[in-house]
């Protein structure tokens, strides 16, 4: 469930705003395996099935897997930072012409996006071009997870209003509630500094058959219609929980 | 007839289709973990193992590699590199006859003089013009990974 914090620290639920034809850069943030992919997937299948075109650019250069489920996914041509730089200036320039929407994952833990963004203070130049910048960040129970949002909020590389704080509970691997796991990541001075500022949390449902849909490379939509009977459920029970998390937070969303 | 144009990204990524993640991230990361292995005095496969799977660099069924997959997968990656870095020199030998003049992508990326890789680098790939188009999710039946059982494929040796 999406929420935001008063002036007074309390939380409040957000007013579902309806969805705008502004163009996004979202990028994602986080260490390695804590669901940066995933949430690029769900973002880019989400607004396809809505009619809405999306560019995915893939800098992930421990696991670039997304152009096993996309068609026409970019990527740097090599991984060194130089290229990868070089790339990143290629797609803003080309995003701010075309106007396009694009869903830009970046690897766990990468720096060269955080130079890149300090350097040209990207979320300012977004919003002068009327791309709205969009900073999802991915975090699992434990408390080093938070170690990339603390260097990204810190640094001021780019922490735009629109920032979206995904709390996995698939990696929550001591079957503890999402509460209970969440809770020292909850009380970070990082993570409320970050809330505090207007960023926003958004809890991702577990899915149980998740390994398997990766393992065969299909879309969730796909994965609906063909795993077996208990599964099939499963991910339907389970898109529903996701939009309905994401419901409040659409408009910043592809 | 028409000529046929195929997107680069298209053909890059057919031609890693078979390729583990563990594998295309060796290739990317060759000279880092060249310099890792070689400074262990006994590299530990098994931890390395462990660390890989923490980043879901699995092998080519999806499973977690196991410390000889890591082995082995290192062992062809050095092998493809060996192949490259013999090819590369073979190119070298043709190239001071007669100089192609550089790839017409690498003319539309603006030729920075700093930006281009050095000679003898096995990994240098030439920059191609930056094309953006909408992405589009792959039906099951495009994609190669999918055998379209219901259950996860077998364990089978490749």
């Amino acid at each position: 469930m999406a929420r935001r914090p008063t002036e007074e620290g309390a939380v409040i639920e957000i007013d579902r705003v309806p969805d705008t034809p502004i163009p996004k850069l979202l990028v994602t943030h986080g260490r390695g395996g804590t669901g940066k992919s995933t949430c690029v997937r769900i973002l880019a299948e989400r607004a396809q099935a809505a009619g809405r075109s999306v560019v995915i650019a893939d800098a992930d250069r421990t696991n670039a897997t997304l152009a096993s489920f996309f068609s026409d996914v970019v990527r740097p041509d090599h991984p060194d930072d130089k290229t990868v730089t070089d790339w990143l200036d290629a797609l803003v320039n080309q995003q701010a012409e075309l106007m396009a929407t694009v869903l830009l994952d970046m690897g766990g833990g990468d720096q060269v996006f955080k130079r890149f963004a300090q350097s040209i203070e990207l979320v300012t130049l977004l919003d002068q071009v009327g791309i709205m910048p969009v900073a999802l960040h991915c975090i699992g129970p434990d408390i080093d997870d938070l170690s990339y949002l603390r260097d990204i909020e810190e640094s001021l590389a780019f922490c735009p209003t629109q920032t979206i704080l995904v709390l996995n509970e698939g990696l929550i691997k001591d079957g503890r509630l999402g509460e209970a796991a969440f809770t020292e990541v909850r009380a970070d001075p990082v993570y409320l500094a970050a809330l505090k500022r207007g960023a926003v949390e958004l809890v991702l449902p577990r899915l149980a058959c998740m390994q398997e849909i990766v393992t065969r490379r299909l879309s969730f939509a796909a994965a609906e219609k063909t795993l077996t009977l208990t599964n099939k459920h499963r991910v339907s029970i389970w898109r529903r929980d996701v939009d309905k998390a994401i419901a409040p937070i659409s408009h910043w969303l592809p | 007839m028409a000529k046929k144009i195929i997107p680069v990204e298209d053909l890059v990524a057919a031609a890693n289709a078979r390729r583990s993640p563990l594998y295309v991230w060796m290739l990317e990361n060759h000279a880092i973990f060249r310099v890792v292995v070689t400074e262990a005095i006994r590299p530990n496969w098994a931890a390395l193992a462990q660390r890989f799977a923490a980043e879901s660099l699995n092998d080519a069924d999806g499973k977690a590699p196991t410390a000889e997959t890591v082995r082995q997968t290192w062992w062809r990656v050095r092998k493809t590199l060996d192949a490259r870095q013999k090819s590369a020199a073979r190119r070298g030998q043709a190239q001071k006859v007669a100089p192609p003049p550089p790839p017409p992508a690498v003319q539309a990326m603006g030729g920075d003089p700093e930006s281009k890789e050095a000679p003898g680098d096995v990994t240098a790939v030439p920059r191609r013009p930056l094309i953006l188009k909408p992405a589009r999710a792959l039906a099951p039946d495009e994609n190669p990974q999918d055998d379209g059982s219901k259950l996860p494929k077998p364990f089978h040796r490749r």
